[in-house]
Parts: structure tokens; C-alpha cells; sequence
């Protein structure tokens, strides 16, 4: 799979399909600070936001489906060499839904990758894929390593996406094998627009949990992905590596660090309970999503260090420490919380309760700090 | 023209009952075995009485054991006791500070609660919770091992005190409980974790999947023992799987068929030493003797036994048989001379399967011997 490539040249002109999204348009803006790369185009179907625009400061913009067939004639013209393709959806929550975000993931990336077949001057691809094509069951290994296949094949959605989309990726490389085709496969990454199951599930006071469950997670931060992304974009050896923070955590654990309450609930409620929280995240939960939480998975990232070089900065345990804070996320029990439900209750009630109410929860705060147990767990030791 | 003759006055299909014609077996009367010679039959009734007789004598005995041998011995009730004596000094001299060890012992039951409410313990990437293992997991269990079964361990200075090392076991008993006494006796001999390579139903069953993750198994597969050797784990087998967990109670001590020596390949391939283990008295704690396959099979479960108290007494047939237990590690057979390469090669790989197999087989006849009475060692 990784073949001893003759000396590779540094990436010169590259082309990012999906450049309005975060991480597209923030690889953007890492390569044009990149002196070995002289000419960055960055290709989307939507305008970026204002705030990705910023990120991408003069790199060229050029608006296209990727399904338009002038998509070979720019990567012929612009002379690129290297194309990374940062626009598969790895949640169902664009506009459209999941007929739209299908749509794009697979014709999309046919297209992309049938163009950048054809475009001679293309010797580099990266595409970024997801740790989902390993599945998630009860028969999995504690770890994951490339050359491993999920154990029961997902049955639908985003990882059926990412497992055909590879397989393209790899049908390409056959046919060109002048072409370094390097595949990430990343974890859920927190902090994104794109809202993710488990970062919605990081929200709420008291979260759902499948009960029985507690599906071991692993995350990156999205600053280490992009770093990776660079890395793989500038001149990394070309393979299929597993890129994730080091440690893992489980979800009731991470509920907890967050300060809030994981509830059991039974699978057959668990839509409808979280389907309660109205967060966009856990509107539609799919089989896969179901299956991920409860079991959850864990890559194996030696590859990563010794063949890739790469060591993210963050651990996983960083990673949700630093979304916490980011966030803004407030454990359940914290001085201003409580101050504040507290403040609630009492203006219903008559003065006469509500002053010793008040009274009470201030000596035993007090008395609380006086003990030293921490009532701002998460912003005292912020990173 | 004459038909054949029929001699209508004698009923048809031969002579009736109790009169003429009479055959050796109706030559008996009634209840004639009794009063005269034994039959077999007999004999074996009243065998069958003795040991009946024997049986509930055993039980009346093992119960009378089982009274004495309950967790609420003086050991266990000095923290109490020593409680009620501080409360009570204080009362007596209004002196505080004998309350320090009470004191003591709720602050430590708090700080364990905070790092589990808090979410403060860490994980290895298996998922193992080594907080939870020894604040929790294994204090769960000792009871059972200490009282109940009244463990004995041979062999404790065969457990590797450091280095990786691959236990291999006999499985039996319909519940693993071998598994969770194996761990609490190498835990509490070696003060070294267990790791338990354990069958897919166990890790993907709710509640019993993240537990067992928990508490440090993982799913019994090549790669996930390769990387715990690796990492220099001890690590526990049963190679005999189901066959043996699931084997009926007439089989008992009878080592199944150990799978493909899949074990020992993995062993060779890292270098870790083999320790045969032998576990006796954990096949009689749930005579398995039928099993309800229809049910078993709707529930996807590899078997449900039928055991002389369960289900016929329900929640009650859970509780398992107080033998007495032994478990003898034997001498570690080392596999690192051998190269990794001898992984791959058939014929060493079945030549240890075999070896450790009559290793076990054989210690488990011997502690058979030694063995007086099932509950009572």
C-alpha cells in the first residue's frame, strides 16, 4: 500500500475541493503561507462564509459544482499537482438532508476523482475519509489498523459514502499509478460548524445515554487535523493512515468530565428521548450512529508516527477539554449555575422563602470553597 | 365349502387377563419381587435412596458451612465494630478524635465517588479502567473467592511478577465465574491486573459489554492478544470456549477440544511464556444437566442450561454451588527461544496445544484426587 515512491516533489500548485468548508478553507489558507506552494485554488459549490473567507485571504475561489464538467479543463489550465478533496460531508446535516449530502459525497466525488484521472498534470491526491468505514459492532477488535475491514459491513449512510468513495480513490490509483494517493481516515472531530452525535451529546445538563452501553471514543482536535491535512498535502509518504489523538475516553465518562449527567435510556426510546433535546445533531440518527454509540471504536494510530510522521498535540482527553472551554458548555453544578436556578425558583416564590433560599445557597457555596471542592471545575484549570 | 373354524368362545387377540395360557412374565404375582430375591431393579432403587440420603446429608453439612463461612466473620465486621466502639467513646468522654478512623473510611468511600461521578480515572485504549478494577471490580468479588469458594491457589510464584504472559485455562461452570476468580487469584498473588480475552456474546451483550471492557477483557482475537503481549500484559485464555463453558455436568473435567491452538501462535509470535492453569471445583458450581435450545436459540444466547435448580426456582437457581475450589498454576513453558517465526509452523503450534493441554488435564486429575468431598476440599 505504500510503495517506496521515487523522491517526491513539493506540492506546487494544489487545488482543495471543498474549500468553503472549515477544513478545506483553513488548509487553504496553511498553504498559502507555504512557501514551496505558489498557486492555492480552492474549489466549492457554496461561497464561503465571511469567516472562512478571511482564512483564505487571496488564495483564487473558483465556484463550481464538482460535478460540472469544466472541473478537468481548471485543474488543466491552473497546471495542478496536487488535489485534495476536503469536501465529503461526514455528517447528514447539510441543506437537503441526506439525498443531498449522498448525492454530493458519492457523484461528487466521482467526479473529482474521475477529473483528476484525466488531468495529466496531477501526481498528488489526498482525500479526507473517516474512521466510520470501520464500523462499529461488538465483534470488533480493541483496535483498528488500516489493513483491517470493518467486521459487519455498514449497512447505509455516511460510511457506506466513505467506504465507496475509497474504493473510487483506489480504482483511480490502479489506473494512474503515477499518482501518491494518500487516505485519512479521522475520528469525529469536535468544535466544527457541522454538528457531530457526540458533541451534541456533550450539551445538555443530563444527556442521553444507551443504557447498558458506554462506547469508547476517541477524537482529534481540529487543529491537529488540519496539520495532518498539511502534512499530507505538502509531501507526506502517500498511504492510507488512521489519524487520531492519542487515549480514549468513554462517553459517560466524557458526560461527566463535562460536569453534566448521562442518563440510561432503552435503544427503543433513545430516538424519542433524543429527539427531546431538539439539537440538529441528534435529529436523525441513523443505524450507524446507533451502532457507534454503543460500541463506539478505537484506531490504531502507529502508523500514523512511524510511516505518516506525525504526532498530534492534542490527546483525546485535551481535545474535549478544549471544546469544553470553547464551547462554553457549563457543568451542571458551578457557582453561577446554581446562582442562577436558584434565582429562578425564588422569583416564583414569596420573599419570605425565597431570601433564605438564597441565604442557604451562598453559605453552602461558601462553605463548599471554604472545603476546597472546586465549583468551577472546568474554567479553573482551563488550558 | 367350510371356512377355517374359529372358536368363538375364547376372545380374540389371545387369553385374557388372569385366566389361562399365562406367560413366563405374567407368572408373577403382584408384588412378589419384594418379598422374595432382589431383582436389579431394586437394588438400584435403594441405591438410588442412599444416595439421595447422601446427598442431603452433604447439602445439610454444606449449609451449615456456608452459615459459618458467610462474609460476616470478625474480620469483616471489625471496621463496624470498631465504628460503634468509636461513637461510643465519644459519647462517653466527648472526645472527637476517636472518630478519625470512621472519619477516614468515609473520606476515602467520598473520594471514590467523586473520581467516578467526576469522570476522573483513566483508560487504556482497550478501555480498561484500572480505578474500577481495584476500587471496585475485584473488592466485588473477593467475598466469592475468600467465603464462597473458599479459593485455594497453587503455584502463585508461577505467575510472571513482571513481562507479558499468556495464562491458559480450563473453562467450565455455564457462568464464567473461573474467569473472574482466575483474576482475583493473580491479582491478589502478583498485585498484577488480569486480562481477559473474552468471547464476542460478552462483548456485545448490554451492561456485560462495557463492564467487561472495564474491567480490562477484550475480544479473544489474534490482533487484540497480539497487542496485549505485546505490551507486556498478563493475559488469560480459554481456549476451550463454550464447548467447555456450555459442557454438561456428566463431562465435567473433561478438557474439550482447544480450538485451533490459536493461543499458542499468538504466544510464539510475541514470546510470551504459557502458565497452564487448572481450575478445580468450578464445573459442579452449575450442573448443567439439559439445556432449553428453542429458547436459547430465540434469545441468541449459545446455550441456556438446565440445571437442578434453575429455572425451576428462578432468580434463586442463579446462585451458584458453594464448592470448594482449587486453582493451581503450573510451571511457565517458555516460548521465546523458539523464535517468532515457529508461529507459523503447524507443527510446533499443536506440539504445545498438546503439551499444555495434558499439563492441565493432568493437574486437574491430581487435585481431582487430592480432593476429598466436592464442598468441602
Amino acid at each position: 500500500m505504500n510503495p517506496v515512491a521515487p523522491p517526491r516533489r513539493p506540492a506546487r500548485a494544489v487545488a482543495v475541493v471543498g474549500g468553503s468548508r472549515y477544513l478545506g478553507a483553513h488548509l487553504v489558507g496553511m498553504l498559502l503561507r507555504n512557501e514551496s506552494v505558489e498557486r492555492v485554488l480552492a474549489i466549492d459549490s457554496v461561497k464561503p462564509s465571511p469567516q472562512h473567507r478571511r482564512r483564505m485571504r487571496d488564495a483564487e475561489f473558483v465556484r463550481l459544482d464538482p460535478q460540472s464538467p469544466r472541473l478537468p479543463g481548471i485543474l488543466r489550465e491552473a497546471g495542478i499537482d496536487t488535489v485534495v478533496h476536503a469536501g465529503l460531508h461526514h455528517t447528514d446535516f447539510a441543506p437537503g438532508g441526506r439525498a443531498a449530502v449522498k448525492e454530493f459525497n458519492i457523484m461528487g466525488s466521482m467526479h473529482v476523482i474521475a477529473a483528476c484521472g484525466r488531468a495529466a498534470s496531477v501526481t498528488r491526491f489526498v482525500l479526507i475519509s473517516s474512521a466510520t468505514v470501520y464500523g462499529s459492532s461488538g465483534a470488533d477488535p480493541a483496535m483498528f489498523t488500516e489493513d483491517m475491514a470493518a467486521r459487519r459491513q455498514p449497512s447505509g449512510g455516511i460510511p457506506t459514502d466513505h467506504l465507496s468513495v475509497e474504493g473510487y480513490v483506489r480504482g483511480m490509483s490502479r489506473k494512474r499509478p503515477d499518482i501518491d494517493v494518500t487516505i485519512l481516515r479521522i475520528p469525529a472531530i469536535l468544535g466544527l460548524p457541522e454538528p457531530t452525535v457526540f458533541g451534541e451529546l456533550l450539551a445538555p445538563s443530563i444527556a442521553p445515554v444507551l443504557a447498558g452501553y458506554d462506547p469508547r471514543i476517541q477524537l482529534l482536535h481540529p487543529q491537529d487535523a488540519l496539520d495532518a491535512l498539511l502534512h499530507a498535502t505538502v509531501g507526506a509518504t502517500p498511504g492510507t493512515y488512521n489519524i487520531a489523538a492519542d487515549g480514549i475516553l468513554t462517553l459517560a465518562q466524557a458526560i461527566r468530565r463535562a460536569g453534566h449527567i448521562p442518563l440510561p435510556v432503552p435503544a427503543p426510546a433513545f430516538k424519542f428521548v433524543s429527539g427531546l433535546l431538539s439539537s440538529q445533531g441528534l435529529r436523525d440518527l441513523g443505524q450507524a450512529q446507533l451502532r457507534f454509540l454503543r460500541f463506539g471504536r478505537v484506531m490504531d494510530t502507529t502508523r500514523m508516527r512511524t510511516e505518516f510522521g506525525f504526532t498530534p498535540q492534542y490527546s483525546t482527553a485535551e481535545a474535549l477539554k478544549s471544546y469544553l472551554v470553547d464551547s462554553g458548555t457549563e457543568p451542571l453544578v458551578t457557582r453561577a449555575s446554581l446562582e442562577r436556578k436558584t434565582a429562578r425558583i425564588a422569583a416564583l416564590l414569596p420573599g419570605a422563602v425565597a431570601r433564605p433560599l438564597r441565604a442557604g445557597l451562598h453559605t453552602t457555596l461558601d462553605e463548599l470553597e471554604a472545603l476546597g471542592a472546586p465549583t468551577d471545575p472546568i474554567e479553573e484549570d482551563a488550558l | 365349502m367350510k371356512g377355517p373354524e374359529f372358536d368363538l368362545s375364547r376372545p380374540l387377540g389371545g387369553p385374557r387377563w388372569g385366566e389361562g395360557g399365562r406367560d413366563s412374565r405374567s407368572d408373577r404375582v403382584v408384588g412378589e419381587g419384594f418379598l422374595g430375591a432382589t431383582t436389579h431393579s431394586d437394588a438400584a432403587a435403594t441405591e438410588i435412596g442412599r444416595i439421595i440420603d447422601r446427598f442431603l446429608g452433604s447439602m445439610r453439612s454444606a449449609v451449615r458451612q456456608v452459615v459459618e463461612a458467610l462474609p460476616l466473620d470478625a474480620q469483616v465486621l471489625s471496621p463496624v465494630r470498631e465504628a460503634v466502639r468509636g461513637v461510643d467513646s465519644m459519647l462517653a468522654t466527648g472526645d472527637v478524635s476517636a472518630l478519625t478512623g470512621l472519619a477516614e473510611t468515609v473520606n476515602a468511600a467520598g473520594e471514590l465517588l467523586a473520581t467516578r461521578v467526576t469522570g476522573g480515572y483513566e483508560l487504556d485504549e482497550f478501555g480498561f479502567d484500572e480505578h474500577f478494577y481495584r476500587a471496585i471490580w475485584l473488592p466485588l468479588w473477593r467475598p466469592l473467592f475468600e467465603h464462597w469458594f473458599r479459593v485455594e491457589v497453587i503455584g502463585a510464584e508461577h505467575i510472571p511478577a513482571d513481562g507479558a504472559g499468556l495464562i491458559v485455562s480450563n473453562h467450565a461452570g455455564v457462568v464464567p465465574l473461573d474467569a473472574l476468580m482466575t483474576s482475583v487469584a493473580v491479582h491478589d498473588n502478583s498485585g498484577r491486573p488480569l486480562r481477559l480475552l473474552a468471547a464476542d456474546l460478552a462483548m456485545s451483550l448490554p451492561i456485560s459489554a462495557p463492564l467487561a471492557r472495564r474491567a480490562g477483557a477484550t475480544l479473544a482475537c489474534a490482533a487484540d492478544a497480539e497487542r496485549l503481549l505485546e505490551g507486556g500484559h498478563l493475559v488469560s485464555v480459554w481456549p476451550e470456549g463454550y464447548k467447555g463453558l456450555g459442557k454438561p455436568f456428566a463431562d465435567r473435567y473433561r478438557l474439550q477440544r482447544f480450538g485451533r491452538g490459536g493461543f499458542v501462535s499468538t504466544a510464539l509470535a510475541t514470546g510470551a511464556p504459557i502458565i497452564p492453569c487448572s481450575v478445580v471445583g468450578s464445573e459442579e458450581i452449575y450442573p448443567k444437566i439439559g439445556e432449553l435450545t428453542p429458547i436459547a436459540r430465540l434469545l441468541g444466547l449459545p446455550y441456556l442450561p438446565i440445571t437442578p435448580t434453575f429455572p425451576l426456582l428462578g432468580a434463586l437457581g442463579g446462585i451458584p454451588l458453594p464448592t470448594k475450589w482449587t486453582i493451581e498454576f503450573g510451571k511457565p513453558i517458555e516460548t521465546a527461544h523458539l523464535g517468532p517465526d515457529a508461529a507459523d509452523d503447524p507443527m510446533v503450534v499443536f506440539e504445545i496445544t498438546d503439551q499444555v493441554r495434558e499439563t492441565i488435564q493432568n493437574t486437574l486429575f491430581r487435585n481431582l484426587a487430592r480432593r476429598g468431598s466436592v464442598f468441602f476440599g
